[in-house]
């Protein structure tokens, strides 16, 4: 037993000779070296002895410089990597120490091996490093950052991590045909976006996709197991490893890694990298599944949005919970105003809140066994919006259920049918008005034959009795007298038919002087039976009225509609007052055209005593939007006053109570006819020939005897006529000299051009050039064609000589006007 | 004393205008046209009455063909206006064509003889 304070040589020599040892010069030259020295190092002694130790150092160390590091210091102790004979470095924790004992100094080495325990430490390192690069990037990737700054970020922290030059990832069309390079890190020829692979089973992208697995090329030169892609080659690079992005159902893309060295991945390595690929395929499959998402709220939303439907969620509470963008419109509010607000508070009208209160606690407490989820059909309320619009809405109610199948909300849908209610309605009143006009015109059609034939009666009658009072020849006689009577009774008998025929005569092109005094007495006689009796109509009219520019029709049409409007403003009771007067105006403002006026007018005043008419409403009454379909009636009168030369001034208490108490007075102002021409119509019977004097009217029928037949009528009722068999011939003529011709007759049917598109070919020259278009019964073309062909006049064949000289009479006259 | 030829489908008017005239000018009346044809062919008429509105054919046409046979015969046209349809008054519409004067009915004795004469005199 050694004792105490002593080392046994045999126990020095045993640590000598498991350590490894040598010993340098103060040049660090090896001058001796222990037998475990030489054999860790591969060495003899004689190698070794006269060796630098510096050569045995791995060119990368930094060398304990005996200059730097020893000249001050007796030991340098650390970890360096030495080299064995073949090359192989290892580590060594290394102690070199300086030894005094001898002249000149000696280092005495003393080396431990720790390659393992380094290797396992670095290992522990680089695993360490890369979890946390994964924990980055995971988190990365739960962060919505775009995909490719993922890639990117991605692509360059491998090939840092790794210590890979070059690294490519390549994204795969749907199809797995095409593979698009999305990242590059350090490549010299591949473009992100531009660069595009064909995809083929045998080459290594197919078979990375088809294999799931990492591949490693060891070297592009000699790999026979795949054709490897030119613009891979073109990278300069001699081996590379390939792992899939997502799985092999739906790959992403394909992460490669390349070098121009050898490189071999380990286990960790390769697991880091599969870890990687993975978040990466699931990042983006999250966003591809959240883009959807998104793409499906945005839709929903904006389905909620722009579906006319009203969409609200009302709570236990009554209040708005959810309102969509159309809600909010028809609520004349806006989204956010609405959340929180009570909806039958707000939205109902008074007396209607409590009944559906009732109905909504209803709802919304009592557990319906079944159908919770199907819509309560249909339900019709009236709102008020914010506006102050009263709006018709049809709902549709569900109520809403939480997991503990309660009640927590009710969805409405609801559908604004206000306009739809009115459309109809006003679709019924134009049924209504069109059924009377029809109506109108057939007693109108019975009307004037009725007045023709009653003509003829009463011209016997007349003339009979005449010609009995010639033939007693006693002025005094009682018989006389009574003759008398009868001829006086027939003569009003005449009068009533002439106003008769007055009314019906329906051409409105014509404006004879009418006295106003009979006429206005019949057409209110007809039309107090659209009165109700409790508006009493006061009528006043002066029968010297002096006879005025208007066509009858018009005129009653004209006096409808302003009874009309004061029959509405009495809402059933009240006074309507008519007076028809002559009265001298002293610059007066006529109310629509604001026109002074300061002449003699015919007057006709209509006054009532309802609530009057407001400025703004009277404006808008008259002054209509021009795109507007309805029109008032007030507008419509105005009208026709005007195209009669007149003015309409209207009075209201509303507007000034200065002038009138109560009510509105609108006053018709009407220009007085000439003195010489201001014979009642009855009387008057020859025609304005002015109009026809010297016109000159073509005439186009390629059949002979209709042609010449119409020339010859023209010629002798005094117009120049040029007629023409060959329609052809004919556009030619008007295309020389079209302001020649004043009006056009033309047959339908004839080869080479049809009537009608002579009629277009006339009208795109002289939109205005009246034509008349004669069809026969088995044309194609009707009257209602013919006008949207902006045809003026149509005649059907065969043609009534009558009707179609009266048609060239009123199609000139018209174009005089003009 | 002219020789005057009176169309009408109505007898009563016919008659009447017959007996207004007759003690001044020689009145042939008809109610057709075709008669009215038939009785110029056999007689030389200074004048031509005719109503307007005949079933069988309208005046309007009776009066051109007349007036292009006889260019210088008088023609009064006279109607009860309005036609049958109501539609459009036929007596300017006869003037147009060759009517001297017009004549709405019912007419007076005296707008009747007035008439005659006017045109005869012109």
């Amino acid at each position: 037993m050694p004792s105490k304070g002593t080392i046994p040589s045999q126990f020095l020599d045993e640590i000598f000779d498991n350590s490894i040892i040598c010993i340098l010069t103060d040049d660090f030259i090896i001058t001796n070296a222990n037998h475990k020295f030489c054999s860790t190092f591969k060495y003899t002694e004689e190698e070794l002895i006269g060796k630098s130790w510096l050569e045995l150092q791995h060119k990368e160390q930094i060398p304990p410089n005996k200059n730097t590091d020893n000249k001050h210091k007796d030991t340098w102790q650390g970890e360096l990597q030495l080299c064995q004979k073949d090359g192989t470095p290892t580590w060594f924790e290394t102690s070199i120490r300086l030894s005094k004992q001898t002249q000149p100094y000696h280092y005495i080495v003393t080396c431990v091996e720790i390659e393992q325990r380094k290797r396992l430490i670095d290992n522990l390192k680089q695993r360490a490093h890369q979890q946390s690069l994964i924990a980055i990037l995971s988190q990365l990737s739960l962060n919505n950052i775009p995909i490719n700054d993922l890639l990117e970020q991605s692509l360059s922290v491998v090939c840092g991590s790794l210590n890979i030059p070059t690294g490519i990832i390549f994204k795969l069309t749907n199809s797995s045909s095409k593979a698009i390079v999305s990242n590059a890190y350090n490549a010299n020829s591949c473009t992100p976006q531009e660069t595009v692979l064909d995809i083929l089973q045998d080459d290594i992208l197919g078979y990375s996709i088809n294999s799931h697995k990492p591949i490693h090329i060891d070297s592009f030169e000699t790999e026979n197991r795949f054709s490897i892609p030119a613009e891979l080659i073109n990278e300069k690079a001699s081996n590379a490893s390939f792992v899939l992005i997502g799985d092999k159902q739906s790959p992403f893309g394909i992460l490669c890694l390349m070098s121009d060295k050898a490189f071999k991945l380990n286990v960790d390595e390769i697991s880091f990298l599969k870890t990687l690929c993975n978040i990466l395929a699931e990042a983006i499959n999250r966003q591809t599944i959240e883009n959807a998402l998104r793409v499906e709220r945005e839709l929903s939303k904006k389905y909620l949005d722009t579906a006319e439907v009203i969409i609200l969620v009302l709570d236990k509470n009554e209040n708005i919970v959810l309102a969509n963008q159309y809600a909010a419109y028809v609520l004349g509010s806006s989204q956010d105003e609405l959340t929180g607000v009570n909806f039958i508070d707000n939205f109902i009208p008074e007396q209607k809140q409590d009944s559906l209160r009732k109905k909504f606690l209803k709802l919304i407490t009592h557990i319906q066994e079944k159908n919770h989820s199907i819509y309560r059909k249909g339900r019709t309320t009236s709102i008020i919006n914010k506006k102050g619009e009263t709006r018709i809405i049809k709902w549709k109610t569900s109520p809403l259920i939480n997991e503990h199948g309660e009640i927590t909300s009710v969805l409405s849908a609801g559908e604004d049918i206000t306009d739809i209610l009115a459309y109809e309605e006003e679709q019924k009143k134009l049924e209504k008005q069109l059924n009377q006009a029809q109506k109108m015109e057939a007693v109108g059609m019975l009307a004037g034959g009725i007045a023709h034939d009653f003509n003829n009666i009463l011209a016997s009658i007349l003339g009979f009795t005449e010609l009995s009072m010639e033939t007693l020849n006693q002025p005094e006689s009682k018989l006389h007298g009574y003759l008398t009577q009868v001829h006086e009774s027939g003569i009003k008998a005449r009068d009533i038919i002439a106003q008769l025929q007055n009314i019906n005569l329906q051409d409105d092109s014509n404006t004879n002087p009418t006295l106003l005094p009979s006429l206005l007495k019949s057409t209110l006689k007809m039309l107090r039976s659209a009165l109700p009796s409790s508006i009493e109509m006061r009528i006043n009219i002066d029968q010297d009225t002096p006879a005025v520019l208007i066509n009858a029709a018009k005129f009653n049409q004209l006096i409808m509609h302003i009874l009309i409007n004061a029959r509405n403003a009495l809402q059933g009771k009240g006074e309507i007052n008519i007076s028809l007067t002559t009265e001298s105006f002293d610059s007066q403002t006529c109310t629509t055209c604001d026109q002074s006026i300061s002449t003699i007018h015919a007057v006709l005043i209509i006054e009532d005593n309802g609530p009057g008419i407001d400025n703004k409403t009277l404006n808008d009454a008259l002054h209509p939007n021009p795109n507007a379909v309805k029109r008032s009636g007030l507008f419509v009168a105005s009208n026709i006053v005007h195209d009669a030369e007149g003015h309409i001034i209207v009075e209201s208490s509303s507007i000034d109570n200065q002038i009138i108490e109560h009510g509105t007075r609108i006053k018709l102002l009407f220009k007085i006819a000439a003195t010489e021409s201001s014979k009642p119509i009855f009387e008057k019977q020859s025609l304005d020939f002015s109009a026809i004097a010297n016109k000159h009217v073509m005439v186009i029928d390629d059949e002979n005897s209709v042609a010449s037949f119409l020339g010859e009528l023209f010629k002798n009722t005094g117009f120049t006529a040029s007629v023409f068999g060959d329609p052809t011939e004919a556009l030619s003529a008007f295309i020389k000299e079209p302001d020649t011709y004043d009006l056009i007759v033309t047959d339908q049917t004839m080869p080479l051009l049809t009537g009608d598109v002579l009629a277009s070919k006339i009208l795109e020259i002289r939109p205005q050039k009246p034509i008349i278009l004669c069809t026969g019964h088995s044309d194609i073309i009707d009257l209602e064609k013919a006008h949207e062909l902006n045809i003026q006049g149509f005649l059907k064949k065969p043609i009534d000589t009558a009707e179609l000289l009266h048609q060239v009479i009123s199609l000139l006259t018209k174009t005089q006007k003009h | 004393m002219s020789n005057i030829l009176v169309v009408d489908d109505d007898t009563s008017i016919l008659s009447f205008i017959e007996k207004a005239l007759e003690d001044e000018h020689q009145i042939t009346t008809v109610s057709s046209v075709a008669d009215a044809e038939n009785a110029s062919k056999n007689n030389k008429f200074d004048m031509l009455i005719a109503d307007l509105v005949i079933p069988e054919k309208n005046g309007i046409d009776m009066i051109m063909e007349f007036k292009k046979s006889q260019p210088n015969l008088h023609i009064l046209a006279i109607s009860g206006g309005g036609g049958i349809t109501g539609r459009f008054d036929y007596l300017p519409i006869a003037e147009l064509v060759g009517a001297e004067k017009t004549l709405k009915k019912p007419f007076t004795i005296s707008d009747l003889r007035n008439s005659v004469n006017t045109i005869l005199a012109g």
